[in-house]
């Protein structure tokens, strides 16, 4: 009986051992599982780009491929030395789809197993490969073009493209409308000086060719003095507007700030910007791509101290689909509020905490839906954000420290995509062509300004700050004009009094020249001499394959002369590649066409 | 411990007498608390490890990643000068910048000194490039299997493997892989780096 219960209890211990040891084991491998983790892996940023290069790279006489072999057999390729990216675009181009689709699956092979991947030929998708999930994509782009079989005349055609360019571009730094108190109640100076900043970047290898500064006062007694980077602008001591001119000196390459401080002139309320001051900077730049793709519209820094009311002007080409309102400010609290057409709405007040205050996509989409807007209203034109920091009073007297500090900004998204590819962004100043009816000195009551667009170049905006004149009291018409297109006209639409920006969208361009005219009636009058009227656009940086020549000389300055004159005055070619080819019975050019490759995993 | 120690028949007859009286559970109940709390201390040992290994090499990881970056780019480049050889190389790059592999630029890098290699790459962590067919067959290169940290380039005799990387001491790794063109085929160019 006791052997009985101690040959149970010998089991029991034999358990306990068989316990321990699975613990022990089970311990020791995750241990080791530790050293025998997946090292990580940093390809995806790169593999798509270097899917693309191998196969703009490869020529198919190289291949080594059964399934290019069988094309060729067939009859599909017959140009041995198009690269296997050339030869997936002259598949599509000629519809041979399947072919086209097969030959990108059978070079897709050669990408590391974890990844899907797809090929787009000028947005046609081509081929997609949906078995892997999507968690990390990069994608990469090239442009190709190519002929067609069964040319019937011979001879040499060549298409060219820039490599390397420069481009003569123009940075424009507009003033918002920012004003704070100088004035006490009911009279007197306040002591108050008012700062605001404006911050820019110019390219680090640009090369400064001009630079100037237009200051508007809010006020025309209101006196200020300028500075650039800390120093201050000789000359720049002045009350109501001051034309600084060759400020090269004193911009730098990289980022930059000015400021200004305005102060009490001789009566006027409020010191600080009436939104038509600029800084224009003109620069050289072999730096293709320099414009703002961002989705945030920052706000300048100001520094007061008395109450400031900031007007904040928003220009989006697109549908716009959220706005969220971020503010970092020295103040207890900030009232929001919105115009459009000149009728401001009010969103709400807000306590500041932590020097921050924001304002979300809910908050703001519910203000809009209330007052029958959508963001559909706010879009493809000029609308305000209006910010009054600790409440707003015209004339103050001298109190604690109020300011906008830096990184507080509007944020927008939107479906505006501007693809660049290919393309090199280009902003200048449009110059005026007319004015008429002085309303009063060089205030003029019509005024049109005129610029080109070019076959190929493709516009993106015109974007006007104006320089405004308005009698408190009148009732004037107000019409704005694209060409023979009436974009806003008062009325039956709201009075703007403060007309200070106005822009539009390519929709309402056209190719060659193109007029862009305000008329006001009686009461109303803007500045051309101070107002700055800016359109920007792209450039294509190639030419694809032009008439057919007798010799290569002909067909290769053909090419180079096409390519000159797209670029335009503003962009000089410094690097040209030239692709001549010989003819021999082939019908017709296909593309220039951008073959886009997405790889994830 | 107390189950091993010699004990008198009286202890043992008393103690099962006792459990009989008390029944299996309180055998069981002993058993299975020891079990818990060696379980308990090797789950607290290994989550300190692991928040120890964590912390310790996400920055050594982070380095490692912008390494492999600069040495990838480099690579993938045709180095400094363009034309560069043995005696001349500023920056290693391995290809006529078209992502097609110069086979004489291939020789000067791997005749080339490790340590020299790792300066001019540059990197100051171990490195391996080594050539991989869309089959995953590691390709050689000349007379190697592998180009980088002598103790893990194998000699190529009839077949390459992917570098052992057991026969050096690995505290972390990354890795990159490259498209390339090598004797006309479309390659991946796969990198390790570690410290």
């Amino acid at each position: 009986m006791l052997y009985s219960r101690l040959n149970k209890r010998g089991i029991f211990f034999t358990y306990d051992g068989i316990i321990a040891s699975l613990i022990i084991i089970t311990t020791v491998i995750l241990a080791i599982s530790i050293y025998n983790y997946n090292p990580p892996a940093y390809s995806a940023n790169h593999i798509s780009g270097d899917f693309v290069y191998v196969l703009a790279e490869l020529k198919v006489f190289e291949a080594n491929n059964s399934y290019v072999t069988s094309l060729i057999n067939d009859g599909y390729i017959n140009k041995m030395n198009n690269s296997i990216l050339e030869q997936i675009g002259e598949l599509w181009a000629e519809r041979s789809i399947p072919q086209a689709q097969n030959l990108s699956i059978e070079f897709a092979k050669f990408l590391p197993d974890e990844y899907g991947f797809g090929v787009y030929v000028d947005g046609e998708t081509l081929v997609e490969d949906n078995s892997i999930p999507v968690s990390t994509l990069s994608s990469a782009q090239k442009m190709i073009s190519g002929i067609q079989r069964n040319r019937s005349s011979d001879g040499f055609i060549a298409k060219a493209y820039a490599t390397k360019a420069r481009k003569n571009n123009t940075l424009i730094v507009k003033g918002d409308v920012i004003t704070s108190a100088v004035r006490k109640s009911p009279s007197g100076n306040n002591g108050n000086k008012v700062n605001v900043s404006y911050d820019f970047f110019i390219p680090t290898n640009a090369s400064i060719l001009n630079a100037y500064w237009f200051i508007e006062a809010a006020w025309t007694d209101t006196k200020f003095k300028a500075y650039m980077n800390g120093d201050y602008i000789p000359g720049s001591d002045a009350s109501g507007s001051k034309l600084l001119t060759d400020l090269e000196s004193y911009v730098k390459l990289g980022n930059n700030t000015a400021n200004v401080e305005y102060r009490y002139g001789s009566g006027g309320d409020e010191g600080g910007d009436d939104g038509a001051t600029h800084i224009v900077v003109n620069y050289s730049t072999s730096q293709l791509n320099t414009i703002d793709t961002g989705d945030k519209y920052y706000f300048q820094m100001v520094n007061s101290n008395s109450s400031i009311r900031y007007k904040k002007p928003v220009f989006v080409v697109g549908t716009i689909n959220s706005i969220d309102i971020n503010l970092n400010v020295i103040a207890p609290k900030v009232n929001l509020s919105y115009t459009l057409n000149g009728v401001t709405y009010k969103i709400s007040n807000k306590s500041v905490v932590s020097n921050n205050v924001q304002w979300s996509d809910a908050e703001i989409l519910s203000v809009l839906s209330s007052n029958g807007h959508g963001y559909s209203n706010l879009s493809n034109k000029y609308f305000w954000f209006e910010v009054d920091v600790d409440g707003y009073k015209p004339r103050d007297d001298f109190g604690n420290q109020r300011a906008i500090l830096a990184d507080s900004y509007v944020h927008v998204d939107s479906d505006s995509v501007l693809d660049m590819f290919g393309y090199i962004d280009i902003t200048s100043i449009v110059g005026v062509s007319s004015y008429s009816d002085s309303q009063a000195g060089d205030f003029y009551r019509n005024v049109a300004w005129q610029f080109n667009v070019r076959n190929r170049t493709i516009p993106v905006n015109l974007d006007s700050q104006l320089a405004w004149l308005y009698y408190t009291g009148t009732d004037p018409s107000q019409n704005a004009y694209s060409n023979a297109v009436l974009l806003y006209a008062h009325p039956p639409n709201p009075l703007v009094k403060e007309f200070a920006r106005f822009g539009y969208t390519k929709d309402f361009m056209i190719n060659g020249t193109n007029t862009y005219s305000l008329s006001f009636g009686s009461g109303y009058g803007v500045n051309p001499f101070d107002s700055l009227v800016s359109t920007t656009f792209l450039v294509p940086v190639s030419v694809g394959y032009g008439d057919t020549f007798v010799t290569l000389n002909s067909a290769t300055d053909d090419a180079q002369s096409r390519l000159n004159n797209i670029l335009g005055e503003f962009v000089s070619a410094t690097d040209v590649s030239t692709d001549v080819i010989t003819l021999s019975k082939v019908p017709s050019m296909w593309g220039p066409a951008v073959v886009e490759v997405r790889v994830w995993r | 411990m107390a189950r091993f120690r010699l004990i008198n028949r009286t202890k043992i007859r008393n103690a099962e007498k006792d459990a009989v009286k008390r029944g299996k559970a309180q055998v069981f109940y002993t058993d299975f608390m020891v079990g818990v709390l060696i379980f308990i201390f090797a789950l607290l040992i290994y989550i300190a490890y692991i928040s120890n290994f964590t912390q310790r090499d996400d920055n050594k990881l982070n380095e490692l990643v912008t390494s492999i970056s600069t040495v990838s780019s480099s690579l993938i480049s045709s180095g400094v000068p363009d034309d560069w050889d043995y005696g001349n190389a500023e920056r290693i790059g391995l290809t006529n910048d078209n992502h097609r592999i110069d086979l004489d630029k291939l020789d000067s890098f791997q005749d080339m000194n490790y340590n020299i290699s790792k300066k001019l790459l540059p990197t100051k962590f171990n490195y391996v490039v080594f050539l991989e067919d869309n089959d995953g067959a590691v390709i050689p290169i000349n007379s190697k299997c592998s180009i980088g940290r002598p103790e893990v380039v194998a000699d190529y005799s009839d077949l390459c493997a992917v570098p052992n990387m057991s026969l050096v001491d690995v505290k972390n790794i990354v890795t990159d892989t490259r498209l390339v063109i090598y004797e006309s085929k479309i390659t991946r160019m796969r990198i390790y780096l570690w410290d």
